[in-house]
């Protein structure tokens, strides 16, 4: 074996609120025992890792890592309560004593952190609209539409052609006009019921369910646990509204809510 | 309505745990009573394990999985029988008129016009000859520069727009296949 295999490096999961050290199961990824690391009152949810880790060997088992990872993270937080997850992967060079001195060094931006997030999760709210729907709607609520749509009926298919694209644009207007109207009216009745809100800034995966509907917006939401049930209430209502559809899924840990930066920034 | 997790919520988590999070990286720490705490940090620039893999994020780690990837690699797109490549060019494409352009290596054939997933052999779009209504050439402005975009429209209503340096080319290919269909 050469040297850099007897280095000592821990494969990181997790800050969490805990003053007892202790061994939580092989939960975590390729089995290996995850245990906390104790300073004061908070803990670092660590495995033993080698310095270079096998990598994946296929997908399959890149994903099954992902899942594992995951699992693990749902396993403390049922058990610690919120906590501060970490990236897929971080592996610290160094022992336990290494991690403590940096969980003391650290100290109060994690605990004001693990504070800030106590009693909460995160959730995604996805709202989809269906564009035949709402052309429809549109179409139905504007004469100046109407007029135009009624001309090209009676017009060759290359003539047609462009007054077509006026009407299309025109149309898509109108779209966007109403998502936006009602797209704010969502904002606000959902920003009522959460703590922080994010708008997603990757372009939102539209799944299978919701196949032909386009995204309307996709909001990462902060949600105290007690308030899960009145957002789901409020989006309901969304849901209903014709046209549209809401997806809602979670809980997660509050990955996309951590703001550790602007607390070292204080330290 | 009440929150769920569901088989396909696989990209939100990704999202949540390849691309955020806490990470070990420089902004954050670095030594530690003089040690340094070195961050292995595997974030991604997208989520998705098949862009894991294919931006070889582990990298840092992994030789496998590029001599995985090496060995799996495909040099050109399965064509149909009969089917025969006319023309192929690097370009972007969108479709019906969304705002996004997706980059791809895009594929005229006698068939179908397509576009083609290199690293995983796959297909982003694919429209075939006989479906097209319409094909014209149009001038738009994207990031405030004008440029020819080949505008397809097809039987279903949907517009197919492609934006390539050869676009004048890839428009004469194009209507020269479907004429000889």
């Amino acid at each position: 074996m050469n040297e850099t295999e007897q280095e000592n490096c821990l494969y990181v999961y997790a800050i969490l609120n805990t003053a007892t050290e202790q061994n939580l199961g092989p939960i975590g990824i390729n089995d290996n025992p995850v245990y906390t690391i104790v300073y004061k009152d908070i803990a670092a949810a660590v495995h033993f890792s080698e310095k270079k880790p096998e990598p994946a060997k296929n997908e399959q088992q890149a994903k099954e890592w992902v899942f594992t990872h995951n699992y693990a993270i749902d396993k403390m937080t049922e058990k610690f309560g919120t906590l501060l997850p970490f990236s897929f992967g971080c592996v610290a060079l160094g022992n336990d004593e290494t991690i403590r001195f940096w969980l003391q060094k650290n100290y109060e931006p994690f605990k004001s952190e693990l504070e800030k997030l106590n009693g909460t999760a995160e959730y995604l709210v996805q709202i989809f609209y269906d564009p035949k729907i709402l052309a429809e709607k549109v179409l139905k609520n504007s004469t100046e539409l109407q007029a135009l749509n009624a001309k090209i009926q009676g017009m060759s298919k290359g003539k047609g052609y462009i007054l077509q694209k006026q009407f299309d644009v025109r149309r898509d207007q109108a779209i966007t006009q109403e998502l936006s109207k009602l797209g704010a009216e969502f904002g606000r009745s959902i920003h009522e019921n959460v703590k922080e809100m994010i708008p997603e800034e990757k372009k939102s995966n539209v799944p299978e369910k919701f196949k032909g509907k386009k995204s309307v917006i996709a909001l990462s939401c902060l949600v105290s646990n007690e308030n899960v049930e009145n957002l789901g209430q409020v989006l309901e209502q969304i849901n209903e509204h014709e046209g549209f559809a809401v997806r809602f899924t979670g809980p997660w840990a509050p990955y996309s809510f951590i703001d550790l930066k602007k607390d070292f920034e204080h330290t | 309505m009440m929150p769920e997790r569901e088989d396909d919520s696989l990209v939100e988590l990704l999202d949540r745990l390849l691309k955020k999070g806490l990470v070990l990286n420089a902004d954050v720490l670095i030594t530690v009573a003089g040690v340094p705490l070195i961050g292995l940090s595997l974030k991604l620039l997208a989520a998705g394990i098949e862009t894991m893999l294919e931006y070889g994020i582990f990298e840092q780690f992994d030789q496998t999985t590029r001599a995985w990837a090496l060995e799996h690699r495909v040099t050109s797109p399965t064509l149909m029988e009969e089917e025969e490549k006319k023309l192929n060019f690097f370009g972007s494409y969108s479709q019906n008129q969304g705002k996004a352009w997706n980059y791809g290596y895009m594929y005229l054939t006698n068939r179908r016009i397509f576009g083609w997933h290199k690293a995983f052999n796959k297909i982003l779009y694919e429209v075939k000859l006989k479906d097209i209504l319409e094909v014209v050439l149009v001038t738009n402005v994207h990031e405030e520069t004008e440029r020819k975009e080949l505008c397809i429209k097809i039987n279903n209503d949907s517009v197919l727009s492609l934006h390539s340096i050869n676009i004048e080319e890839v428009h004469d290919a194009l209507i020269s296949e479907i004429y000889s269909e």
